[in-house]
């Protein structure tokens, strides 16, 4: 007998990792949830990128709205020892 | 009431007659859509051409994030092998979503191509069996290895 069949999928969550958590609480803080942010290690990684128009996955990894800001300038966290500090440009909308 | 699987009868029924050009092989116009817990889900079996618009917006996943994906990979297809016909696509990612209570049910696939007789009309809802909250996370829908909606010929 004909039948449709709609099979279940798998269902697949990634949720970030406990260390995109811990920067992105920080670089909120930073940034008030404003602006977007390129944050680099110490070690040279690159985390996360935020660049409008082209907006990438690192916008999203630190959920922040770059809509009333032009571009980021240049974002920074250095870790030192078990604290971080961060240094944002952000160039506002005129 | 909780959503179920099904496919939308009167969707088949105008494509066949000539009243949608509904194109599942489109690599632009096949949408996901993520919906929630619903109430009252559009019934299967009527005579009415059911659409996208017809989930109502809350019935639809909330939060943070883009929660309508294309199936826009080359695999986005209808096949007929070893009888059955199946419509199939490449696994749908929803990347960095925080969703809103009550989160993720399932999925409305639905071409949003056609305006008339009935704008965006829905193939299929697919219920995923549980509900899927998540916070900054990726979401993947891994299609079964029969397809997204396949109808034994035999």
């Amino acid at each position: 007998m004909a039948k449709i069949q709609i099979p279940r999928p798998t269902i697949i969550v990634q949720e970030q990792t406990n260390e995109k958590r811990r920067l992105t609480h920080i670089v909120n803080e930073v940034t008030g949830h404003k602006g977007g942010v390129k944050i680099e290690h110490a070690d040279g990684r690159v985390s996360g990128i935020a660049t409008p128009p082209t907006v990438t996955r690192g916008f999203d990894v630190v959920g922040i709205d770059m809509s009333e800001y032009k571009k980021v300038q240049y974002g920074r966290l250095r870790e030192i020892g078990h604290s971080h500090e961060a240094a944002l440009l952000l160039l506002p909308k005129r | 009431m909780a959503i179920a699987s099904g496919a939308f009868g009167q969707t088949f029924v105008d494509s066949f007659d000539g009243g949608h050009a509904v194109d599942l092989s489109s690599e632009t116009n096949i949408k996901a859509g993520l919906i929630e817990d619903i109430a009252s889900p559009p019934a299967f079996d009527t005579t009415t051409l059911h659409g996208w618009g017809d989930i109502t917006g809350s019935d639809k996943v909330s939060g943070t994030g883009t929660f309508t994906g294309t199936l826009t990979t080359t695999t986005v297809d209808v096949t007929t092998t070893a009888n059955y016909w199946t419509f199939d696509a490449a696994d749908e990612v929803y990347s960095t979503l925080t969703t809103d209570a009550p989160h993720i049910e399932g999925v409305a696939i639905y071409d949003d191509a056609p305006t008339t007789p009935k704008a965006d009309p829905m193939l299929c809802i697919v219920d995923f069996g549980a509900n899927f909250p998540i916070t900054a996370g990726d979401f993947t829908i891994a299609w079964a290895a029969t397809g997204i909606l396949r109808i034994s010929l035999t």
